[in-house]
């Protein structure tokens, strides 16, 4: 599917155009799905979030000063609440969910090899596993870098820290992650 | 030494991964790669990881994200929010619409205030050097004419009395020509009180109407008037225009016509009074309004118009519009003549 360009969603979003509010979450729903299912590591909660940050976004948009792009905007707004989300009790006490596609492929799946699904499954998760004990700081950095693969620059704005600061905190969480995923990997 | 090498090395491997180091670092950092086994085992296991981290399978969002986050806007949205923009502009531009044309229609009819005196004043200012000698004369009157005004604003009502406005603009030089008594001033000031609330109970049901271009009719006259008096209410249901000289026969007929309003204070050895009325109105709702008093050689000219206004008043009390002017004296016969 072809996106418009983020300028030209913005301006319609501040038109409060519907058109173009819906295509700006065609384009971002799955980036901003997947980094909330990493910092979450649950679907239901995922999913939630995701709404949760476009709306934010089309109530906010007004405020939107444009001193950094639309979507370091917006993974900023996600990266926000991934982060109240984990702090709250809520979601401490949350028993965790299957994906709709997760439970699909828990039925055994004839056209593959099960064993090796399996085997990436659970590889999978114990890398999910493993990111999840990291601290807030790195994991963080981790999932924009690593799994969502921005630029330094858009990390380094979204979670106001320096290149710096933000390479060193990378290399020591993927050291960590290496240690802990020595005998899978 | 080559521990603190390796840990040199080992710092590097982001930017290395990420091919950011320069072409010399890249070279020495590989030169110590192929010497190392452990900084090589290191950086295998490394990029490793990343690479496990850059594969991980991505998910896709359910199917009706975009319906849901709509729903929770709409949820979320204050009543007025929900309306369409279009709806809203289409709507707020109907209520400017309507509002322009009350005001425009009130400002027609002459309820809203005109343009006031001191703008009024460039326009008028020729006349009012002409007259301005004639004024100062009438001095005695200027009193009673004040009070017209404080009554129209203690009453809020229509009764206008274009002299006030006229001597009101000219205060400083009429004082001065006159030279009135403070006390004058000040008794009239009570009398016209009094008379303001003899008249609200009458004059309640009255519309506020101003005639149109009442202050340059007083202007244009040809007899200077001292009082003037008009309404939309009174109890006159025929049309007539007649002459009174007398107090007994002005007491009748404001107690007649016109009970509640208080009488006017005329001198009827210097002054007379004229009254028209419309007599009562079923369909299209008129006002009066005197343009000219012309004294003639035979005859002394009273010249009024009649012009059509808008009935608001859901009461459904009739209209019978009346105007009084007390002008000065004189013997010849007064012909009436609408315009």
């Amino acid at each position: 599917m072809a996106f418009e360009q983020d300028s030209i969603l913005l301006k319609g979003l501040k038109a409060r155009k519907k058109h173009s509010f819906n295509q700006l979450v065609f384009k971002y729903k799955d980036k901003i799905y997947n980094t909330a299912y990493r910092f979450l590591a649950d679907y239901q909660e995922a999913q939630d979030l995701t709404q949760e940050c476009f709306v934010a976004v089309y109530k906010n948009v007004g405020k939107f000063r444009e001193e950094s792009s639309l979507s370091t905007w917006i993974f900023t707004i996600a990266v926000n609440l991934c982060k109240n989300k984990l702090k709250s009790a809520e979601h401490k006490k949350h028993e965790r969910t299957l994906s709709l596609i997760e439970k699909a492929l828990d039925v055994k799946d004839d056209r593959g090899n099960p064993a090796t699904f399996m085997e990436k499954k659970e590889f999978e998760a114990r890398i999910q596993s493993e990111l999840e004990k990291l601290p807030e700081d790195m994991k963080e950095v981790v999932i924009l870098r690593d799994i969502e693969q921005l630029s330094y620059e858009e990390i380094a704005e979204i979670l106001n820290i320096e290149q710096g600061t933000l390479k060193s905190r990378l290399h020591r969480a993927r050291l960590q992650l290496r240690h802990a995923l020595k005998e899978v990997i | 030494m080559a521990d603190k090498v390796c840990a040199d090395i080992n710092v590097k491997f982001p930017d290395y991964l990420d091919e950011l180091l320069s072409e010399k670092e890249m070279t020495e950092l590989e030169l110590h790669i192929e010497k190392c086994p452990a900084c090589k085992k290191e950086l295998e296991g490394y990029n490793k990881t990343v690479q496990a981290l850059r594969n991980l399978p991505r998910y896709t969002t359910h199917p009706n994200i975009v319906i849901r986050i709509n729903a929770r806007i709409e949820k979320n949205k204050k009543w007025w929010q929900k309306i369409d923009h279009k709806i809203l502009r289409g709507a707020a531009g109907l209520i400017a619409a309507v509002v322009l044309c009350v005001v425009g229609l009130q400002f027609y009819n002459g309820s809203l205030p005109r343009p006031t005196d001191k703008e009024n004043k460039a326009a008028v200012n020729g006349n009012l050097e002409q007259t301005e000698s004639r004024e100062a004369l009438a001095g005695p009157d200027s009193g009673a004419e004040t009070l017209s005004k404080d009554q129209k604003k203690a009453d809020g009502f229509v009764a206008e009395n274009i002299s006030a406005d006229r001597n009101e603009e000219n205060a400083g030089r009429k004082a001065e020509a006159a030279k009135e008594p403070e006390s004058s001033a000040s008794n009239s000031q009570s009398e016209l009180k009094d008379k303001a609330d003899g008249e609200r109970d009458l004059l309640q049901k009255a519309k506020p109407v101003e005639a149109p271009a009442a202050k340059s009719l007083s202007l244009a006259g040809s007899l200077k008037s001292v009082y003037e008096q008009k309404g939309l209410y009174c109890l006159n249901s025929s049309a007539g225009n007649f002459v009174i000289k007398d107090k007994n026969a002005l007491n009748k007929t404001f107690e007649k016509y016109l009970p509640g309003l208080t009488l006017p204070a005329v001198d009827f050895k210097k002054e007379m009074v004229v009254f028209i009325f419309l007599g009562e109105e079923t369909a299209e709702p008129k006002d009066i309004i005197i343009k000219e008093i012309i004294k003639e050689k035979k005859k002394l000219k009273v010249k009024y118009g009649v012009y059509s206004i808008l009935d608001t008043d859901t009461s459904g009390s009739k209209l019978s519009p009346f105007f009084i002017k007390v002008i000065d004296r004189s013997n010849l016969p007064v012909e009436f003549t609408a315009e």
